[in-house]
């Protein structure tokens, strides 16, 4: 142990004796690993944007419907598949146990007004009374659909944030007027909360209706998706299973031919949006490692000089008894302290880099636990490795050669 | 005689620097690592960005530069407007052809262009998706496609709704594996009977690789059977040099046609390739000076690397420095000695830097679908920029080592 702590102020010492040199030196490291701090910082922000986004549609919902959501551009594959149906719909109530809510979802864009007023392209969503336990919507004013409505057709709409505030004016009450969609007169019954965007498109440009109200005036055109969610996000697995025997029986496919519907579900998105950018980030990353390459050739020139000029202290060293473990040790431990002071320092420059960037620039920045300690394991192995063949030259110097150096 | 000195002065000044390079080899090497792995780095990068941008280019340039396209969408979203507003747009018309043909002087030519994509049958295999491609007889102008065996398609094809198809070669390979004749054969496109008229030739394509298996067909017969589709496309040829007033013809011809207020937007889109090209490249670009950055900084660290070297070399011949001062030399002249070692050190990092940016593009085009060229500018670049890095970092150490007095210099041990 005491020859560790021996090790560690010899380092010290020698790194003091010429700061200008050690400066230098660490410079190369801090950018090097500035450089890639900022990098990871950066795509880990853009990853967790992207997975925020995708977690909107929910963790544990599955999405039935004919196409698959990652088709890969073939989806003409799937073209001639059955629409999905109410038929569809029953089923999995009926016969799926794990089944905690069914939700049908179809959307129509059509105008909406109100007396003078006009909002353009809407987004008229079809669901039933569940949507809200899936979708995770609130209500500012009024109530959500209820069965009755859902079963009778009803003509209620539940007003998106932006449709409200273009349609009515500040402090209006919209409850119980009615509003023109499509040329159908239609009650409001509630107003939703501002919801936000998911991956740029506004959800607040949206109205609610009965689905079955929509299937009236829309029929057979509309493309429905059924959101499945189970009653604890465990059971996913179970309710897939309970999912395809059901639709299979009610689409009557035979035992030998494959599914003719798609079981969607966020992490298939994921997947893709992982396996499109992996490639990119990784060349990024490998690119600004590059930086952190030469910072190590530069510490290992140093070391290689510093050997050079301290082999009779080397010598004096080994002739009062040093063995070969302590001299490497000695020159190890000045190229490890160079890269972790430089490690430390690049990293905290990185995460203020890209906090700088996020902040001038659209691009989100992450500050992760993953990119310091790869941080903190890329300097020391930087270190190690350039560092051991200077020491390993030291540790070899004979000592009689290495005292009559001059 | 002062010319004479000169040349004398700049030869000793070299002599000097190479034995100070050789006196410590291994150094030297690893001092010019650091610059040659920045070197790499920069101009890999920038060949790569200028190759890319190359085959972007040509990819788009296929139609030509008095060629536009006018369409109901967008060819690329996300420009202020939403896929809402456009998915609201009115379809285009057939008819659109002859009033634009009517109605606008400068415009040579018009072909129409359209998507499907269904089952096709011969008597031996299927494809599942072949891609339809619905036009006239002018395709053939706009497009790179050359024709193998048979023919193209020919205006009364189109006149008369002749069922009369052209394969490339993809399609044709899965549709007659045994290397029949497809000329004169029939198969059958969504269970439409089609005769084949013609085979292209394979397209080296580079991008995507693998081409999807396509068919050409008369646009008059894809709207016989398959009705009026959303993505109806024109392409439009103007007369030679008179790209910009047919394209404003069209766009008040379309405004008529699509019966648009004074206070309207309009409701179609015109692009040249120029355009497309211009989009991609304002995309790209960022991406490159990214890319570009992040490589130049390794630059940076060697830099850094050859001054820090500088600095040790110009303590270490601090005696020598004194005798070369007591000798006579000038401040300048040292000053020149140490600013010429970092720069040859640099230079030498470059230019190997760049000989192993050329065995990699080399190796790379074995395994890209594209081709790489090292441009000429890059290289020069390259070099300057090597030798920059060892002026801007040589320089420093060089002016202290100029700034010794001869003196303690000669004292130093």
């Amino acid at each position: 142990m005491y020859f560790l702590s021996e090790s560690i102020k010899a380092a010290f010492t020698s790194l003091t004796k010429h700061k200008l040199r050690a400066i230098l030196t660490t410079l190369g490291i801090i950018i090097g690993i500035a450089t890639i701090i900022t990098i990871v910082s950066l795509i880990e922000g853009l990853n967790k944007t992207v997975k925020d986004q995708f977690s909107q549609l929910g963790t544990s919902v599955l999405y039935i419907s004919k196409y698959p959501w990652v088709s890969h551009g073939r989806w003409y594959e799937y073209r001639k598949r059955k629409p999905i149906t109410t038929d569809e719909l029953e089923a999995i109530e009926s016969r799926c146990p794990t089944a905690a809510y069914v939700v049908p979802i179809a959307d129509i864009y059509t105008d909406v007004k109100y007396e003078e007023k006009k909002s353009e392209a809407v987004q008229v969503t079809g669901t039933n009374a569940l949507y809200p336990f899936i979708q995770g919507v609130n209500l500012e004013n009024g109530r959500f659909l209820t069965d009755f409505e859902y079963k009778h057709r009803q003509r209620v709409a539940i007003l998106g944030w932006e449709v409200y505030n273009i349609l009515f004016e500040e402090g209006d009450d919209p409850l119980d007027k009615w509003i023109m969609i499509a040329n159908k007169k239609v009650k409001v019954i509630g107003v939703m909360e501002k919801r936000g965007s998911f991956f740029g498109e506004s959800q607040d440009n949206q109205i609610l209706v009965p689905f079955t109200t929509l299937e009236k005036y829309y029929g057979k055109r509309l493309y429905m998706t059924i959101m499945v969610m189970p009653e604890s996000p465990d059971k996913l697995e179970i309710l897939r299973d309970e999912l395809i025997i059901a639709l299979r029986q009610v689409r009557q496919v035979p035992s030998w031919e494959e599914n003719d519907f798609s079981i969607n579900g966020q992490e298939a998105l994921l997947d893709e949006y992982n396996k499109t950018t992996k490639v990119l980030y990784a060349a990024m990353i490998a690119i600004s490692a590059l930086a952190l390459l030469v910072g190590g050739i530069g510490i290992m020139n140093i070391m290689l000089i510093s050997v050079s000029e301290r082999t009779k202290e080397i010598g004096i060293r080994k002739a009062i008894g040093a063995r070969k473990t302590h001299i490497l040790m000695q020159f190890l431990i000045e190229a490890l302290i160079l890269c972790w002071v430089g490690g430390v320092i690049g990293a905290a420059v990185g995460f203020g880099l890209a906090g700088f960037v996020s902040l001038v620039t659209p691009v989100p920045s992450a500050v992760s636990v993953k990119a310091a300690i790869m941080g903190f394991i890329f300097s020391s192995s930087v270190a190690i490795f350039f560092g051991i063949f200077p020491a390993g030259k030291a540790a070899r110097l004979n000592p009689i050669d290495a005292l009559r150096y001059e | 005689m002062n010319n004479y000195l000169t040349i004398h002065k700049i030869l000793d000044t070299i002599k000097i620097v190479f034995h100070g390079i050789r006196t410590n080899i291994l150094r030297g090497i690893l001092t010019t690592l650091g610059v040659t792995v920045g070197i790499v780095a920069v101009v890999g990068m920038g060949t790569m960005a200028y190759s890319f941008q190359k085959e972007i280019n040509a990819q788009f340039s296929v139609l030509g530069s008095n060629t536009f396209i006018l369409s109901r969408q967008p060819m690329m979203m996300g420009h202020g407007g939403s896929w809402r507003d456009y998915w609201r747009r009115q379809r285009f018309e057939v008819d659109y052809m002859d009033e634009i043909m009517e109605n606008c002087p400068n415009v040579k030519s018009i072909t129409p262009y359209l998507w499907y994509n269904f089952k096709a049958k011969s008597k031996h295999e299927e494809i599942e998706g072949l891609g339809i491609q619905a036009s006239n007889e002018n395709v053939f102008d706009f497009s790179s496609y050359k024709i193998a065996d048979g023919r193209f398609l020919v205006a009364s094809d189109i006149q008369y709704n002749r069922n009369v198809c052209i394969l490339d070669h993809k399609a044709t390979e899965i549709l007659f594996p045994h290397g029949e004749d497809p000329i004169e054969q029939r198969i059958k496109i969504n269970n439409i009977p089609f005769k084949v008229i013609g085979v292209l030739e394979k397209e080296t394509s580079t991008f995507g690789g693998e081409q999807n298996a396509m068919a050409i067909i008369p646009y008059s017969v894809a709207e016989k059977y398959w009705g009026r589709g959303w993505g109806l496309r024109f392409l439009v040829e103007a007369l030679p040099d008179r790209i910009e007033q047919a394209m404003d013809e069209v766009i008040i011809a379309m405004r008529n046609l699509r019966g648009l207020r004074l206070e309207e937007d309009n409701d179609f889109e015109i692009f040249s390739s120029q355009m497309i090209r211009d989009a991609i490249s304002k995309i790209t670009t960022i991406a490159y000076i990214v890319i570009i950055g992040i490589a130049a900084i390794s630059l940076l660290v060697g830099g850094i690397g050859i001054m820090n070297v500088m600095f040790v070399a110009v303590t270490e011949r601090t005696k020598e420095i004194g005798i070369r001062k007591s000798c006579g030399a000038r401040s300048k002249d040292i000053l020149v000695q140490f600013g010429t070692e970092a720069t040859v050190l640099s230079t030498i990092g470059g230019i190997i830097g760049l000989l192993l940016v050329f065995i990699l593009t080399i190796i790379g085009n074995r395994f890209l679908p594209f081709e790489i060229i090292v441009p000429a500018w890059l290289v020069i670049t390259g070099i300057l920029f090597a030798a920059f890095v060892g002026i801007v970092f040589g320089i420093f150490p060089a002016y202290r080592a100029s700034k010794k007095d001869p003196v303690i210099a000669l004292r130093y041990e």
